[in-house]
């Protein structure tokens, strides 16, 4: 059923980067307002015919009109996107996609790379029984933009714990949250596999509009013949629906 | 005064949003003012259900979108039941799409929206490059398209659309089979047979290999089709699709003769434009201090 979506122009007033991650800080009053954790955006840079697509990010964080998001630098959007400069307005949609319900502060959270965004929102409006973080290496000041009480995970072991945020659980919590790589929500899906039911994970995807009209993103449904959009039908979804 | 015409059927504007870049017609419905559009064509319908095709089925191109999406929806069944008491309480025009795998098949959708609708307009989808069977090879040989129009025609009194796919050489043939089918306008038109490469993977983009190209990237190319087609039939109604991005691109259809311009791509982008649109186009004409009848085929006659 339909969601009421909004284009809106937000205006870049802080960066922070830290190596390949940035954090950019918009002012954005009203999607920012509406937004949920979960939820996303479709950010459009330039209002030019090349990139033609605008592209989705997860919220890493909202309040008082203002919206934050935690980008990995990988291509021509988040490349323009890290050399833009505070007062540089861009366009946004949203809020997109469906949320993480609100199951308390007991949830266990789990986020690999820029997957970590839509979990911060979480734990920051709703707390949090646990949050692992995992990224490549420490950088310098990237762990301080995360709550107080986040266990992180290092792949090298340069900070934190060392290997990855799964191998930190034991597949016996009770609901747990997740959003990060392929090979992250892989592994999750095994360690989880008696607990499918309970574990949520938040999917990321090409997408043409991010609003359910383009049908041209999916996941497999685990259970029948078929896909999900994972715009308009997710970008959440139980573990036990889907099938990657 | 953005008014047309089509025979006995009115449309509030020429801006239409095209089918198969506007779902299935009510997800926007709380977020903009649909009633500001001539009119909207969801997803096209097909018999069965149909789940599409494998994913990539997206891909972007310079100033464009290749795209194998394969037709998926919920079927014609599916629609009557539960699309349709959605999109008749809308206020705006519906036109619906409709595709088949045989002819029986086109005239079998037909009958059913004759009789479970109000739909006053069909777009009859002759040019899908994503589906193995119908779509595009139905437009290849003159002689069945001729056939396929002519059963088509003897189902309704309804307006009838042909979408043709695009074709730069042999259009005017095609189009004087719809026009002497009966028809009561060409839709040109669909997406362009179009493959991308990943030279990373070392692999097509799209897991069915090729799609349709549509967006900014395929107008001039239309937009000549178009030229050609209204100086070959000067009377019959063309509605005009490709790569529409800014009002200046609807001017530039209605000026090559277009009674309607069926908005696509941009709606994934923008869409909250394609509602301004018919405003930006009124300004145009009061700038011109011209009608709309005025500039239609400006460039033509």
């Amino acid at each position: 059923m339909p969601r009421k979506i909004r284009s809106e122009r937000g205006e870049l007033i802080k960066k922070r980067i830290f190596g390949e991650f940035g954090v950019f800080t918009f002012a954005l009053p009203k999607i920012a307002e509406e937004v949920m954790p979960g939820q996303f955006v479709m950010l459009k840079i330039k209002d030019e015919k090349d990139p033609l697509l605008a592209r989705p990010f997860s919220v890493f964080y909202a309040e008082d009109k203002v919206l934050e998001l935690f980008v990995k630098r990988v291509g021509r959007t988040t490349t323009e996107l890290f050399a833009l400069n505070t007062g540089e307005r861009v366009n946004f949609l949203g809020p997109l996609g469906n949320a993480f319900k609100n199951a308390g502060s007991s949830v266990v959270l789990i986020g690999g790379g820029s997957g970590v965004a839509p979990l911060n929102f979480y734990a920051r409006k709703y707390g949090f029984g646990r949050f692992l973080i995992g990224f490549p290496s420490y950088l310098e000041g990237l762990f301080d933009i995360f709550p107080d009480g986040v266990d992180i995970v290092t792949e090298d072991g340069s900070f934190g714990k060392k290997g990855y945020p799964t191998d930190y659980l034991s597949g016996d919590e009770g609901i747990v949250y997740a959003c990060g790589p392929l090979p992250m929500l892989r592994s999750l899906e095994k360690k989880r596999s008696k607990n499918l039911e309970n574990t949520y994970v938040s999917l990321e995807s090409m997408m043409g509009c991010g609003f359910g009209i383009c049908a041209g993103c999916g996941v497999k449904k685990r259970k029948e013949e078929g896909y999900f959009r994972v715009c308009s039908d997710g970008p959440i979804f139980s573990f036990s629906r889907i099938a990657i | 005064m953005l008014k047309v015409k089509l025979r006995d059927v009115e449309f509030k504007n020429p801006i239409i949003t095209a089918a198969g870049t506007f779902g299935k017609g009510y997800e926007l419905a709380d977020s903009f003012d649909l009633s500001k559009l001539g009119g909207i064509i969801p997803k096209t319908i097909t018999l069965k259900k149909r789940a599409g095709n494998p994913f990539p089925r997206l891909v972007e191109t310079p100033c464009g979108l290749i795209n194998s999406i394969g037709l998926e929806n919920d079927g014609i069944e599916s629609f009557v039941k539960n699309t349709y008491p959605v999109l008749k309480r809308l206020p705006v025009k519906i036109i619906a799409s409709i595709s088949g795998e045989t002819i029986e098949e086109y005239v079998e959708l037909l009958k059913i929206l004759v009789l479970e609708t109000d739909i006053e307009v069909f777009e009859i989808n002759l040019s899908c490059p994503n589906v193995e069977k119908g779509g595009e090879e139905f437009s290849q040989d003159v002689e069945v398209l001729t056939d396929l129009l002519l059963k088509i025609r003897d189902v309704t009194e309804r307006l009838l659309w042909a979408k043709l796919p695009p074709d730069v050489y042999g259009i005017i043939d095609r189009v004087r089979a719809v026009v002497s089918s009966g028809f009561d306008a060409v839709v040109l038109s669909n997406t362009y047979r179009a493959t991308y490469v990943d030279v990373d993977k070392m692999s097509y983009s799209l897991a069915k290999e090729h799609g349709g190209l549509s967006g900014p990237a395929i107008l001039p190319v239309s937009l000549y089709i178009v030229k050609e087609v209204k100086k070959a039939f000067p009377d019959f109604p063309v509605v005009a699709s490709g790569g529409v991005f800014s009002v200046e691109d609807v001017v530039r259809y209605i000026l090559v003769g277009a009674h309607l311009v069926e908005i696509g791509t941009m709606n994934f982008v923008k869409p909250e434009k394609v509602f301004t649109l018919p405003d930006e186009l009124a300004t145009y004409l009061h700038r011109k201090k011209k009608s709309l009848g005025e500039i239609r085929g400006y460039l033509i006659s």
